[in-house]
């Protein structure tokens, strides 16, 4: 009897002890400061003509290009991926095949969140045509597009994961 | 003269086009001799109300199309073809019965808590013995340092599971994590713009959306 009530108070004892002793280690973990960033840049055409399927590159994005908001597009084509490595407040830049280029840069962390800035430039002119600061969780997902290019119109997936 | 009587559902019938010769020429011959004997609404009178109503419920249900966009009408064919696979697909055998592993986990399932706790106490009880070190060749590790510091043979290690071989094969990006940017600062230099947010069923996706048109002020600030 006396060596059951024993190990059940161990276990009552111990197992708490671990769990917390875990979840103290992970809290720890998620809030050490990000000082760099990994971007992934996926460039990908809407058409207007097409089957309707979204191809195995561009599956990350299926629920999006099966809105509403992109419902007058039937093709789908990815035109190239990146991976830009940025660190605190130094840009990096991706001079695309389209011609297009963007410019990210990581402004830091702010409520467990990445702030970013995106500087998007199209070929052929020195005004950007979108310039924004902005904060997404980490592995967070923005898409900017919409402008004519070849025979339909191309979009900028971004996608952002925070380093320590 | 016919004195036989003509139903509605007939003059429906004879509305849509769906009787025979012989019947159509029945009607017709009561139409003809109707609008003098009849005491009730006449069978023409019928017939002017069913023209109505179709006309009226024509025009209302066009205007409702012509407000949709034919590509939502090919998206919406698209959800029906999907939902219609699902319904073929779910009328497929049976899946085969669960796996041993499966079987297993389902065995321990009302001993669960007592079984982890027990393993828990047993890994930290070994790792407290051991003082922390990793037995030889154990595949717990994944450090080069340990595998390098370590240059005598090696025990034959079984093969990775394909699980773990897919989730290595992309591990500086998984599956985007879907909730909404905020937009702090947007500029859109002589260029029209908006931003746009694409609720789904894993969360939600801005997008700033570009357009092509010149604008007179395209800064906006939030």
């Amino acid at each position: 009897m006396t060596p059951r009530i024993l190990a059940s108070a161990f276990t009552a004892l111990l197992l708490p002890a671990t769990v917390l002793g875990g979840l103290s280690l992970a809290s720890a973990e998620v809030h050490a400061e990000v000082k760099a960033a990994a971007c992934k840049v996926t460039v990908f055409l809407a058409t207007k003509d097409g089957d309707g399927s979204i191809p195995a590159e561009l599956k990350f994005l299926d629920e999006q290009l099966r809105d509403d908001q992109f419902a007058a597009f039937k093709g789908f084509r990815l035109l190239e991926a990146k991976t830009l490595k940025l660190g605190l407040a130094k840009p990096s830049v991706a001079a695309l095949q389209s011609g297009f280029q963007l410019r990210l840069s990581l402004l830091g962390e702010e409520e467990t969140k990445l702030k970013l800035h995106a500087n998007l430039m199209a070929p052929g002119r020195d005004k950007p045509l979108v310039d924004t600061a902005y904060k997404i969780d980490n592995n967070g997902l923005l898409l900017v597009g919409g402008m004519r290019h070849l025979d339909g119109k191309v979009f900028f997936a971004i996608q952002c994961r925070g380093e320590t | 003269m016919t004195t036989r009587t003509i139903s509605e559902q007939q003059l429906s019938a004879y509305f849509d086009g769906e009787l025979s010769p012989a019947e159509r020429a029945e009607v017709e011959q009561w139409l003809a001799h109707d609008a003098a004997a009849s005491a009730g609404p006449s069978g023409r009178a019928v017939l002017a109300e069913l023209g109505l109503m179709r006309d009226a419920l024509g025009a209302s249900l066009q205007a409702e199309a012509a407000r949709v966009p034919e590509a939502r009408f090919e998206q919406i064919w698209d959800e029906i073809d999907r939902a219609l696979d699902r319904d073929t697909a779910a009328h497929q055998p049976a899946a085969p019965s669960p796996s041993l592993w499966a079987r297993v986990l389902g065995m321990l399932r009302p001993v669960w808590v007592p079984v982890a706790a027990t393993a828990g106490v047993a890994a930290v009880l070994i790792t407290v013995v051991n003082g922390g070190a990793v037995p030889t060749g154990a595949s717990a590790t994944n450090t080069g340092e340990l595998v390098a510091s370590k240059p005598g043979p090696q025990p034959a290690v079984a093969p990775a599971p394909v699980l773990v071989a897919a989730v290595e094969a992309e591990p500086t990006f998984p599956e985007p994590d879907m909730r909404e940017a905020e937009i702090e600062r947007i500029e859109f230099s002589g260029k029209q713009g908006r931003i746009g947010t694409i609720e789904g069923k894993r969360g939600a996706t801005t997008v700033i959306w570009v357009s092509d048109e010149d604008a007179s002020g395209g800064e906006r600030s939030l």
